[in-house]
């Protein structure tokens, strides 16, 4: 890296300042090896490297004595009397430029491979380096302290981490042996790094270690840039890239569900609205007494209701584009399923909160008037639906006759069963049980009640089931035009229901105040005329 | 085992119910508003009511509640949803006539 930096620095026939050399040579020198020693690694690039340096430094450096130090005088990037004369290199971890270079390595990890190499090389080689270890020590632990954002390479301030300091300070305590370095690295370290881990529980073994990754440094993986680098090192970066690449995708997760949420919400707020356009979240809908279940139903209903406005218009063109028998076929077809699917969405929600369907709160005003078990009355659809199906055939029109009947005693029969649940009920409630005369609690009432209560459910879903039949008779009596009318028809008598509603509630009305101070609020409602309607 | 059979073999028309459930008594007033004579079995009021119940449901293909359970001509047709289903299809009342449960 040093090498390309000056060629480049050269070639561009611009001296590198002083700053850059000086933080170079510095570096080399903070990398605890003897200049030397690098060279003994590329002889060739290495001479050319040393000797431009020292050539470039020659030239700014003011006194050149004692090649070492200068540079670091140089260097002046606050390493404060940084070097005696006779300071050997080892001690630069001393000073904050320990911690500097420790960062920097970690930065220049990807590029300087050599170093790192030779190094070890040095360590287990040159002779004054009573910690072998302190370096690779201090760079780990920086690895585990921080994952590599960006290489960073000429920061303006030196990166600094929390735990550094500490280890620098206790790789100078426990100078002599690497093996507090290397409790120290693991006691800051995290479990992640396998080094770390294998220096604290290999104590003793670490100079073997040492000479094993000596040995092992030619036939180590991941060749970069043509050069090798050892397995501990390799290990710690195939970390670093893995913890990226886990971080990248949580952020994508992270992203990929907000987008979702946002396209829940526009979709929640267009149901909203369409919910205030049909006239259902009028008259003060029960917000404080809404269940989750009964607030699932609502949207869902809006949304299929939604769907259904878009299938009649469908069902509409397709009527009045004489298409042939089968195609009409299929869409009648789907529009049957759709209003089998709104009956399994009640279902579910009479599951939750029967009382929800039961009154009516989830359908328009109108439509509320006419409630029966928490739907429509068949035998009443029927009754209005006949005329507009003609022409029928006389078979036909016994057909439904006889549909409308049983649908009638079917209905009858339900209601009767449901009045007996109501009169169990209330007797119940009142205290006097018509099975058990016994002294029932409070909570025995209740308990009664409850179980009682359970079957209302069950008459939600057969009236539920009784609506489903009658459609599903009605299509198979009726040929394909005739149910595509008869659904066409069902669809506009709803949605008639529910524009009266809406114009219901938005009808002018005057309101007249008394005077407040007589005996409160006095709202006189005048009787509209019927000349109020002509515009509608 | 037996019962359920038996008692549904008695009469052409026979109902299994509970005497507080309500979903009984509306198939119960179906029956009598088309006319129809049937027998009625509280099973709560029977001393073998829990068997009898554990059989009902094992015929109705393990479906709760057990009753209100139909049977016509001894042969069972179903629960309310069944009963309901024939009922508006038109299937009901010639099942009635053909086990001699209804004249026109």
């Amino acid at each position: 890296y040093i090498k390309k930096l000056l060629v480049s620095k050269s070639s561009s026939k611009e001296k590198p300042s002083k700053e850059t050399l000086g933080f170079l040579w510095a570096l080399a020198c903070g990398s605890n090896l003897n200049p030397e020693d690098k060279l003994q690694v590329n002889r060739q690039e290495g001479t050319v490297i040393w000797s431009e340096l020292r050539n470039r430094m020659g030239e700014t450096s003011s006194s050149s004595s004692h090649q070492r130090q200068d540079p670091c005088v140089l260097a002046g990037y606050g390493f404060h009397g940084a070097m005696g004369n006779s300071t050997p290199p080892a001690n630069f971890f001393d000073q904050e430029g320990a911690t500097y270079f420790g960062e920097l390595e970690e930065a220049f990890m990807h590029q300087v491979p050599t170093f790192r190499r030779t190094q070890q090389a040095a360590g287990t080689s040159t002779a004054h380096h009573g910690e072998t270890t302190p370096f690779p020590v201090a760079t780990t632990a920086t690895a585990t302290a921080r994952p590599l954002p960006t290489l960073d390479i000429f920061p303006s301030w030196p990166m600094r981490s929390p735990h550094t300091p500490k280890e620098v300070s206790n790789v100078t305590a426990g100078s002599t042996g690497s093996e507090s370095s290397s409790k120290n690295s693991s006691d800051h370290s995290s479990d992640q790094l396998g080094a770390a881990a294998n220096m604290a529980s290999h104590l003793d073994q670490v100079s073997q270690q040492q000479e094993q990754q000596h040995k092992n440094m030619a036939t180590s993986s991941t060749q970069r840039n043509g050069k090798t680098l050892d397995p501990k090192t390799v290990r710690r970066l195939a970390q670093n890239r893995e913890a990226a690449r886990k971080s990248r995708l949580r952020k994508k997760a992270y992203i990929q569900q907000l987008e979702s949420s946002k396209l829940k919400l526009a979709q929640m707020e267009h149901d909203i609205q369409r919910a205030r356009a049909q006239g259902l979240l009028l008259g003060g809908a029960p917000g404080a007494n809404t269940s989750s279940g009964a607030a699932m139903f609502d949207m869902e209903y809006i949304r299929w209701l939604d769907d259904h406005g878009r299938r009649m218009a469908e069902l509409h063109r397709a009527l009045h584009a004489h298409l042939q028998d089968d195609e009409l076929r299929a869409i009648v077809h789907d529009t049957v399923t759709h209003h089998d699917e709104l009956f399994r969405l009640k279902a579910e929600a009479a599951k939750s909160d029967v009382f929800h369907l039961i009154t009516g709160v989830w359908t328009s005003p109108a439509e509320r008037c006419f409630l029966w078990m928490g739907g429509f009355r068949p035998s009443d659809l029927l009754k209005t639906l006949l005329p507009q199906l003609d022409p029928l055939t006389e078979h036909q029109v016994i057909g439904i006759c006889n549909l409308q009947q049983s649908s009638q005693q079917a209905e009858d029969a339900l209601s009767q069963g449901l009045e007996q649940l109501h009169q169990s009920l209330s007797d119940t409630m009142a205290g006097g049980s018509v099975i058990d005369d016994a002294n029932t609690s409070f909570m025995g009432q209740m308990a009664l009640a409850l179980s009682k209560l359970s079957s209302l459910e069950g008459f939600v879903i057969q009236a539920d089931n009784l609506r489903q039949q009658t459609l599903h008779q009605m299509h198979r009596i009726l040929t394909v035009r005739q149910a595509a009318r008869c659904f066409l028809a069902i669809g506009e008598y709803h949605n008639r229901l529910r524009a009266l509603s809406s114009l219901w509630a938005s009808r002018p009305r005057e309101i007249l105040m008394a005077d407040e101070g007589k005996c409160g609020d006095q709202s006189i409602v005048t009787e509209p005329s019927p000349n109020q309607y002509s515009a509608f | 085992m037996d019962r359920v059979s038996n008692l549904a073999s008695e009469r052409a028309v026979v109902v299994f119910t509970k005497s507080n459930c309500s979903m009984c008594h509306a198939v119960t007033s179906l029956l009598s508003d088309m006319g129809v004579n049937a027998a009625v079995h509280e099973l709560d009021r029977d001393p073998r009511g829990r068997e009898m119940e554990k059989e009902l449901a094992r015929m109705l293909g393990g479906r709760v509640p057990a009753v209100p359970a139909l049977f016509i001509g001894g042969d069972l047709v179903g629960g309310t949803n069944r009963v309901m289903a024939l009922h508006l299809a038109g299937e009901l009342v010639p099942m009635l006539k053909s086990a001699g449960a209804l004249w026109l």
